[in-house]
């Protein structure tokens, strides 16, 4: 099986150098098969960190680019992109004297997919000094407490609103919390959701579904204890809620 | 908060839970680049897609990104970019729904004329509803860019769709739909200009519209040369020329996209003797735009014909076999080396369905079917036929070659040996409706197409022989069962398990799984469980997905059944992962659907049932485009649909989608089959509530007979009919007979069903009530106390339950346990009052009660 491979990476990258004993070591040690879908590019890592002139050619006019691709779609300008995409060269293919870190793809998903992974986490983290936490909701918050409905309410209510949010947050399970911020705050839609937890829209949907009902039920309960709002006014705030918290299928 | 994963963590979030969603929950980076890997795709599988991503596709989150506000719309993504424009999917949040919102590229430069020419269209097109044109809502302005929001249609486009495996008849469905939209455009005075398979949509409702009249005008003579437009390939010779487009050159356009559509092949020349839609789209495709039909109309008539003719001929085959065999004799003497004809041998057919047998078995049936039949003989004639028609398909596919047909050809000798069983086994079948039940569920040669190649097997010697004498049989005890004859196929299930070899483990797994399906089928759900949890540890065992997708879906359906919604639900995730994890196929995707139906509509989440129910009536729908739109399945995905509509208090449709089912159950599966119960039973339910009451048990009492006629007195599927004709009995005031229905169905429903299951809970609360009425006053505690464990134990939030709750609060404080009772009332109130507005009406009484008893 190993034969064949060898010759799939040679017919792809006609030229590029991978010794037969280290790619069946390096399969065997990320225990892969020969034949599996991404033992290619664990070939073209060999390649890379061994420095083979062909498959930095590989790096530079191809993972290059859809690198390059995944951080312009990710909104961001050609400068910063450029440098990010320097750090990341560096980052994987240089190892002073220890083994280059690209040796540490496993071979999951595809390549180039990893390193675009990589090169996203750094650019956000370059400008990001200190890693945040999400304890407040702050964000999702705000979409809702800027609905004039909730605005032209006095601050004692605002507050009693927004402790009753954080406190329905606080009670959601954590994979429901997830889901709301990727979509509201980050504007991932449904589809792109269940692609990336492996499940089917329907179940993407109802998952989100499910989350916002649960937001806002709580809320509500909490909010009609905590302020001494009659419930009809609760409702008309919920409902400004619910609309800016809005789902589709 | 942990540390962040490492960059192949990313790549399994499915698996990686909980730690991952522990971590994503706290770090607010990393769910920023776990936003970013979601948006670009990066992992994880796609499930559905719309159009065929192209490049220019990918660009669009760029120039617009999510979220963006276009007017009231909310941006929501990309679903394409073409002809004149990008379209989006964006949330409408005034109507509440999704559209598609297409921008028309640079309009803030055109000039005058063409920014007219766009609202003309959008003009035209809104006047222009037909169901196989995507509907154009409105033209908002917004800035100095002009949006055209059209109808959201999710699905794919005909290129797309056509990379899926599809039968000839539902391509030529499909086509249809969209040469009827074209012509509608037509006849409303526009010219399409771009008509190509990218720009037909193929709905999940499995309906066909043409969309992105994109350079699509008015047909307007005055227009002067018009620049070149449209797509080379489809583009007919004269506007490739520099001549107007107009309605015959879209022919030509949508004459290509046909051709393909049909033989996925290029066009090949004109020939005398080619098939004849090939003859009909050649005339459309004529280079003289003069010698093409006059319209569009009588292009799509000329095509339904030639498909009719297609059809004889194939039918016409069975009956020229034997001098067509001997001519196919001769030319393979002179010519030695050229395959044989696809005709079929005429030994295949004496054994499984030639005149002389059909003769033969009408007699070996009269007794058993009576008048019936000719029916059932008619039915057999059309699966036969079906059966060779797929067959002489297949043998023309393998003899042009490249079709890696080994699991088609294995599927299509499986259909073969079922039908030769169910003719073989009918005569012995209690009665017609068991032999109608058997075909209208026998799986049938037309679903062979996506058929996976058998597996390479590892068995030799006895072990293999074994196995393949096995595999052959299984498809007679398939009829066997499909003739509710459960005893007899259990019994040859377990014999033939003693034959198979233990190495044989993929078949061991499989005998399991169809002697599950039998038991539970036979009513003894109880049993089938660890027959089934049996199979699943060698489905995952031998990694045969999907032997674990169907264990599952069976697996997921008994719980369903026997009303544990929690185990159900627990599956349903796990199921799905399977289930979308292999190749498409329509069986499980509509079991799954309707089971996920199924569970949300036991929960109490109507819409949410009715949005699968929906699924799963389309996917019937579809499936049922040969046989007039009318099938037995999709009777009863019709029932569930109707059931939803009920629930939620849409009472005139649930009882049109009813009427339409029932109507549907009596002519594909006649009046005497189990499944014309279902329809009846909502029916009735519904009658109950408008108080017609004879209506309703005019329903039951039928249900029933039918029913008792072919399950027997004892199945559990007459539980519900028995507590339903309890409920009418008892508002009629025949307490007695109402008491003694409501006893049989606890009797028959606990054994199989288990005293939590909602039924029996059900009806033991109106047996404590009927007693209540009747001054057993301790009788009526004892059967109140153990209706609210059962609700308790099920969890189920139903007004019979709160209803239970409220009734043994009223014989507790009788009984001086006033704080118990107090409680016991007040959480029922609470319950009630949160249940949808129609199912609120007795929280008074239980207030007024709580006001009374202090």
């Amino acid at each position: 099986m190993i034969d064949g491979l060898c010759a799939e990476i040679a017919a792809r990258w006609p030229g590029l150098t991978v010794e037969r004993a280290s790619l069946e070591a390096a399969l065997d040690e990320r225990g892969l098969e020969a034949d599996h879908v991404n033992a290619v590019d664990v070939g073209l890592a060999l390649a890379l960190a061994a420095g083979d002139p062909v498959a930095l050619t590989v790096f530079d006019r191809e993972i290059c680019n859809d690198v390059r691709g995944a951080l312009m779609r990710v909104g961001r300008d050609d400068d910063l992109v450029e440098e990010a995409l320097q750090q990341v060269r560096v980052k994987l293919l240089v190892g002073g004297g220890e083994p280059a870190r690209i040796l540490t793809y496993r071979g999951k998903g595809p390549l180039a997919a990893w390193i675009q992974i990589i090169a996203i986490r750094e650019i956000l983290m370059a400008h990001r000094q200190t890693r945040r936490e999400s304890g407040g909701d702050d964000e999702l918050l705000h979409l809702a407490a800027t609905e004039p409905q909730l605005a032209r309410a006095r601050q004692g209510y605002r507050d009693a609103f927004a402790a009753a949010f954080r406190r329905a947050m606080a009670e959601l399970d954590q994979r429901a919390r997830t889901v709301l911020r990727l979509t509201f705050i980050d504007g991932v839609g449904t589809e792109a959701l269940a692609r990336f937890y492996g499940v089917h829209r329907v179940t993407a949907f109802r998952w989100l579904r499910d989350a916002r009902e649960a937001l806002l039920s709580r809320t509500r309960e909490h909010f009609l204890t905590s302020a001494d709002l009659t419930p009809s006014d609760v409702d008309s705030i919920m409902r400004s809620l619910a609309e800016s918290l809005s789902v589709s299928w | 908060m942990g540390p962040c994963p490492e960059p192949d963590r990313w790549f399994d979030v499915a698996d990686a839970e909980p730690t991952l969603a522990q971590h994503l929950d706290e770090c607010v980076d990393c769910r920023i680049l776990a936003a970013s890997i979601a948006q670009l795709g990066l992992v994880g599988r796609q499930r559905s897609t719309f159009a065929s991503g192209s490049s220019e596709r990918d660009l669009v989150p760029e120039l617009i990104p999510v979220g963006t506000h276009l007017g009231r719309y909310t941006v929501r993504g990309a679903i394409g970019a073409g002809g004149m424009g990008v379209v989006l999917e964006a949330y409408d949040p005034q109507l509440d729904r999704t559209v598609a919102l297409k921008l028309v590229r640079g309009s803030r430069a055109l000039d005058g004329r063409a920014q007219d020419r766009v609202i003309e269209e959008a003009r035209a097109m809104a006047r222009l509803a037909h169901p196989n044109v995507v509907a154009i809502h409105e033209l908002v302005e917004v800035g100095d860019e002009r949006l055209i929001a059209m109808e959201y249609v999710p699905g794919s486009d005909l290129a797309a769709w056509l990379a899926g495996a599809r039968s000839t008849e539902v391509r030529l469905r499909v086509l249809l739909e969209a040469g009827r939209g074209l012509a509608a455009a037509h006849d409303a005075g526009l010219v399409h200009r771009d008509v190509k398979p990218s720009n037909i949509l193929v709905g999940e409702d499995g309906r066909a519209r043409m969309t992105d009249f994109g350079l699509a005008a008015f047909i307007d003579a005055t227009e002067g040369p018009a620049r070149l437009v449209g797509t080379q390939g489809y583009l007919a010779p004269e506007v490739a020329a520099g001549a107007i487009a107009d309605a015959r050159s879209d022919q030509y356009s949508f004459a290509v996209t046909a051709w393909e559509t049909l033989f996925a092949t290029p066009i090949v020349p004109a020939r005398r003797r080619g098939p004849a839609t090939a003859r009909v789209l050649h005339r459309a495709l004529a280079p003289d735009p003069a010698a093409r039909f006059a319209s569009m109309h009588d292009l799509l008539r000329a095509l339904i014909r030639a498909s009719r003719r297609r059809r004889r001929v194939m039918t016409g085959i069975a009956v020229g076999t034997s001098i067509a065999t001997l001519a196919v004799a001769a030319w393979a003497w002179r010519a030695p080396g050229v395959a044989p004809s696809c005709s079929l041998d005429p030994a295949v057919i004496a054994m499984v369905w030639s005149p002389a047998r059909k003769l033969a078995w009408e007699q070996a049936m009269r007794p058993v079917a009576g008048d019936q039949v000719g029916a059932l003989g008619a039915v057999i004639d059309a699966r036969w036929r079906a059966w060779q028609a797929a067959d002489v398909e297949l043998c023309v596919a393998e003899r042009r070659g490249g079709v890696a047909a080994s699991g088609r050809r294995a599927c299509v000798e499986a259909a073969r040996r079922r039908l030769l069983a169910l003719v073989q086994y009918a005569p012995s079948a209690a009665n017609a409706a068991a032999v109608a039940t058997a075909l209208s569920s026998l799986q049938g040669a037309e679903s062979c197409a996506t058929a996976a190649p058998p597996d390479p097997t590892t068995l030799d010697g006895a072990a293999r022989t074994a196995h393949e004498e096995v595999v052959a049989a299984l498809d007679e005890v398939m009829a066997i069962t499909d003739l509710g004859k459960y005893a007899q196929a259990r019994d040859r299930l377990v014999e033939l398990a003693a034959r198979v070899s233990p190495h044989d483990l993929a078949l061991q797994g499989e005998l399991l799984y169809r002697r599950a399906d039998v038991v539970a089928r036979a009513g003894d759900l109880p049993g089938a469980l660890p027959l089934l949890e049996q199979a699943l540890t060698i489905a995952e065992r031998t990694g045969k997905s999907a032997g674990r997708a169907n264990t599952l879906l069976l697996l997921m359906g008994l719980y369903v059944e026997v009303g544990d919604l929690d185990r159900a639900a627990a599956l349903a995730t796990v199921t799905e992962a399977v289930v979308h994890g292999l190749p498409p196929d329509p069986d499980r995707t509509r079991k799954l659907a309707s089971l996920l139906g199924g569970i949300a509509y036991d929960r109490g989440r109507y819409a949410e049932a009715e949005v699968h129910h929906r699924e799963v009536v389309a996917l019937e729908a579809e499936l049922a485009a040969d046989t007039e739109g009318r099938s037995a399945p999709l009777a009863g995905a019709l029932v569930n649909q109707g059931m939803d509509a009920h629930a939620q208090g849409k009472v005139d449709d649930a009882s049109a989608l009813l009427r339409r089912s029932l109507a549907m159950f009596e002519a594909t599966v006649g009046p005497e089959h189990p499944d014309v119960a279902l329809p009846l039973i909502e029916l009735a339910a519904i009658a109950i509530e408008r108080k017609d009451r004879d209506e309703a048990a005019t329903l039951y009492q039928r249900a029933l007979r039918i029913q008792t006629k072919v399950l027997g007195p004892d199945h559990p599927h007459l539980s519900e009919t028995l507590a339903g004709l309890a409920r009418v009995e008892a508002e009629r005031g025949h307490a007695a007979e109402a008491l003694t229905l409501y006893r049989r169905a606890v009797a028959i429903a606990t054994p199989a069903l288990g005293p939590q299951h909602p039924i029996v809970a059900m009806c033991e609360y109106r047996i404590a009530g009927l007693m209540d009425d009747g001054g057993q006053r301790d009788e009526a505690l004892r059967l109140a106390t153990q209706a609210v464990a059962g609700w308790d134990a099920n969890g189920l939030d139903h007004p019979d339950a709160h209803l239970s709750r409220f009734l043994l609060a009223t014989l507790l404080w009788r009984t001086g346990q006033h704080q118990r009772a107090r409680a016991l009332a007040t959480a029922a109130l609470g319950a009630l009052d949160r249940l949808p507005e129609p199912y609120r009406g007795p929280a008074e009484n239980v207030r007024r009660w709580l006001e009374g008893h202090r």
